[in-house]
C-alpha cells in the first residue's frame, strides 16, 4: 500500500512539483548556515539598498543586509510556525471532532456551539487582539494561531466520523464486541485520515500566511530576526525605490503556500482508494 | 425435528421497533413508523430460519436488533437464556462470540484500509485467541492463505464476501444473521456463496438467521419460513409447508410474483394480487385492521376493523389471517 500510494503521488506531476517545493524548503532551512553567503543580520552601511547584483543576488535592505541570506534564514521560521501551528490546530481539532462525531448527543452539540463561538470571531484580529497582551514571541505565535485555526479540522473530522461511524464495517467491527478504542483507531481514523492530512498540509500554508502577515504587521516575528513577513515591511517603506525588497520575499511566500496546496491536494488523491484502480 | 424440541439458541419476545422522525422543526406532531411489530421466532440449533418479504417490510431492522447493533423499542431477545439488551457488558462476552452477521454488501462491510488477513483476524484479536488459524479460515471459505496481503479493493464481490464468511465463522459461532448475503452478487456467483453457507453449516452446526427477497434463495436455505409483512410475521412454518401449502395470501402473492415459481394456488401473476397489488403505499393507512388488507386478493369486510393474531393452522404452522381462521 505505501509503495502504491508513493507511485500514485510521484505519477501526479501538481503533486510531484509541490512535494520537490516542500522538500527543496526543509533541505534550505536546515541548512541556512551553509547556505546563506552572508550573515543575515550583519549590517553593510556601504551598502544600502542595493539592487540584485553578483554580490547580493536579491540586493541588500534599508540597513545593507543581505536580502537573499535574511530570506534563507526566515524559511525556516516560516516551516518551523506553519508545522507547530498546523500541528496544535489538528491535534485539537480531531479529538474534538472524532469525540462530537462518534458519541454524538451532548459531546455534539457542546463541541459544535464552541466551534460557532470560536468562528464567530474574526480570526485574524483575535491573534491581533492576544498578541498585544502577550508579548510577540514566536512560540506564542504558533500556539495563538493552533489555537484559533482548529474549527475547519474539527467539523471535517466530525462528519467524517459521522458517517463512518454508520458504515457497515464498522458495525462488523461492534457486532464482533470491539470496543470504542479499537473502533475509533483502527477502523474510524485510518478512514478520516485523507481529510485530516489534506487539510493539515493546506493548513501548513494558512499558517505561514498568517505568520507572515502578523509578521508584516510588526507583531509577529520581531527585527531583527529575519522573516518573510518582516522583510516585506522593509519592503513596503521603500517600494517605490527597492522593488526587490517585497518581490523576492513575497515570490517565497507565494511558491510555499502554492507548494502546500498542490501537495495537500496530490496527497488527498493519492489516499483515495476509490481513485486506486480508475487511473 | 429432535432438535425443535431442544432449548431454542436464540428466542425473540415480541419485539418491536418505531423509529420518529421530526416531521419539520416547527411541527409537533412527530412521525412514528413502526418498522417491526409485536415479532416473536425461535431459532434452534443448526436450522434455518429464513426470513423473506419485500423491501422496507423490517427484515433488516429485526436482524440488526438480534444482532444488538440497535434497541427494540419493546420486547426481548435471549440468547442461551441471556436477556441481550438488559445483560452487562461482561455478561455479553459469549454472545458477542457466539451470534454473528454477515451483511448484505461486501463492499461496505470491509475496512478498505485493512488487509485481508486483518479483517478476517480481527476477531481473534478482539476475543484474544492466540490460536486462530487464519489460513485455515481463508481456505475454509475458499480463499488462498496468500490472499490475505491484500486489500478489499482487489478481490471481487463473491471473494468479498467470502471474507465476510470467515470473519463471521472465526470465532465458530452457534447462530449467523446472514442479512441478504448474496443479493449483492451476480447470479453465477449466488449459488457458490449458498452452498459456501450450507457446507459451513453441516460442518459446524450453525444456525442461520437468512434473509433474502428471493422465494428461491430461501427455499433452498431454509428449515423454516418467516414471512413478513408490514413489521409483522404474517406466516410461519416449516419450509414444506410453507412453499406447499401456502396460506396467507401474501405468501401466495410472493410465489406467485416469481415466474415459474407459482405456487400450489394455481394462480398465475395479474391474478395474484387483484387491483394495486404491488403498490406500496396501500399498506400505510389502515391501523386498525390487518395491514395487508388494501392489497390482499381475498379480502373479507371485518379485515379493516380488526387486526388478524398469529394463528396455529397445523403444526408449526402459524399464519395471520381472518380467512384462515375461518377455513380452520
Amino acid at each position: 500500500m505505501d509503495h502504491e500510494f508513493r507511485r500514485r503521488l510521484t505519477d501526479n506531476r501538481m503533486a510531484l512539483a509541490g512535494g520537490v517545493i516542500v522538500v527543496l524548503l526543509f533541505v534550505v532551512s536546515l541548512a541556512a548556515p551553509w547556505l546563506a553567503p552572508y550573515d543575515p543580520l550583519a549590517m553593510d552601511l556601504t551598502r544600502i539598498l542595493d539592487p540584485p547584483s553578483w554580490r547580493h543576488w536579491c540586493g541588500t535592505d534599508q540597513l545593507g543586509r543581505d536580502v537573499l541570506s535574511r530570506m534563507i534564514w526566515g524559511a525556516g521560521i516560516s516551516l518551523k510556525v506553519g508545522f507547530v501551528a498546523t500541528g496544535i490546530a489538528v491535534a485539537i481539532g480531531a479529538l474534538l471532532g472524532a469525540l462530537a462525531g462518534y458519541y454524538g448527543g451532548w459531546w455534539d452539540a457542546v463541541i459544535m456551539r464552541l466551534v460557532d463561538i470560536m468562528l464567530c470571531f474574526p480570526t485574524f484580529f483575535l491573534i491581533l487582539a492576544v498578541i498585544a497582551f502577550l508579548e510577540p514571541s514566536i512560540w506564542n505565535i504558533m500556539i495563538i494561531i493552533g489555537a484559533t485555526g482548529w474549527m475547519g479540522i474539527a467539523r471535517l473530522v466530525r462528519a467524517d466520523f459521522m458517517s463512518l461511524r454508520e458504515r457497515d464495517f464498522v458495525t462488523a467491527a461492534r457486532v464482533l464486541g470491539a470496543g470504542d478504542a479499537r473502533i475509533i483507531f483502527r477502523h474510524i481514523l485510518p478512514n478520516a485520515m485523507t481529510s485530516i492530512v489534506v487539510a493539515a498540509t493546506l493548513g501548513v500554508a494558512g499558517a505561514i500566511l498568517t505568520e507572515s502577515a502578523l509578521s508584516f504587521l510588526g507583531i509577529g516575528v520581531q527585527p531583527p530576526t529575519p522573516s518573510w513577513g518582516n522583510i516585506l515591511t522593509a519592503g513596503k517603506d521603500n517600494i517605490d525605490i527597492a522593488w526587490w525588497l517585497s518581490l523576492y520575499p513575497g515570490l517565497a511566500i507565494l511558491i510555499t503556500v502554492l507548494g502546500y496546496n498542490l501537495l495537500g491536494e496530490g496527497i488527498r488523491d493519492a489516499l483515495d482508494p476509490r481513485l486506486r484502480d480508475g487511473r | 425435528m429432535d432438535e425443535l424440541r431442544e432449548a431454542p439458541v436464540l428466542s425473540a419476545r415480541r419485539i418491536c421497533k418505531s423509529f420518529t422522525r421530526q416531521r419539520h422543526v416547527f411541527s409537533s406532531a412527530p412521525e412514528i413508523c413502526h418498522a417491526v411489530r409485536e415479532v416473536s421466532f425461535e431459532i434452534h440449533a443448526g436450522e434455518t430460519l429464513g426470513l423473506v418479504g419485500e423491501s422496507g417490510c423490517g427484515k433488516t431492522t429485526l436482524a440488526r436488533m438480534v444482532a444488538r447493533i440497535e434497541r427494540p423499542s419493546s420486547g426481548n431477545i435471549y440468547y442461551r437464556g441471556l436477556d441481550i439488551f438488559a445483560a452487562k457488558k461482561a455478561e455479553l462476552r459469549p454472545y458477542r462470540q457466539k451470534v454473528q452477521y454477515i451483511f448484505q454488501d461486501p463492499y461496505a462491510s470491509l475496512n478498505p484500509r485493512m488487509s485481508a488477513g486483518a479483517i478476517v483476524g480481527e476477531p481473534f484479536r478482539i476475543h484474544e485467541r492466540r490460536d486462530g488459524d487464519l489460513d485455515g479460515l481463508l481456505s475454509m471459505v475458499g480463499l488462498s492463505p496468500e490472499q490475505k496481503h491484500r486489500y478489499p479493493h482487489e478481490f471481487s464481490g463473491g471473494q468479498r464476501q467470502r471474507l465476510g464468511i470467515a470473519r463471521a465463522i472465526a470465532l465458530r459461532p452457534e447462530v449467523v444473521i446472514a442479512d441478504e448475503p448474496v443479493s449483492a452478487l451476480d447470479v453465477s456467483v449466488q449459488a457458490q456463496i449458498l452452498n459456501l453457507l450450507k457446507d459451513l453449516q453441516d460442518r459446524f452446526h450453525l444456525s442461520y438467521l437468512f434473509i433474502s427477497h428471493d422465494m428461491g434463495v430461501i427455499r433452498f436455505m431454509s428449515d423454516r419460513v418467516a414471512v413478513m409483512y408490514g413489521g409483522r410475521i404474517v406466516e410461519i412454518g416449516v419450509n414444506e409447508a410453507i412453499f406447499g401449502n401456502p396460506l396467507h395470501p401474501y405468501t401466495r402473492m410472493l410465489m406467485d410474483a416469481v415466474p415459474g415459481f407459482s405456487g400450489p394456488t394455481g394462480k398465475r401473476e395479474g391474478e395474484g394480487g387483484g387491483e394495486g397489488a404491488v403498490s406500496l403505499d396501500d399498506g400505510e393507512k389502515s391501523e386498525a385492521g390487518c395491514l395487508f388488507w388494501p392489497r390482499c386478493a381475498e379480502v373479507l369486510p371485518y379485515c379493516r376493523e380488526t387486526a388478524p393474531e398469529l394463528a396455529r393452522v397445523a403444526e408449526g404452522h402459524l399464519v395471520s389471517c381472518h380467512r384462515r381462521e375461518k377455513d380452520a
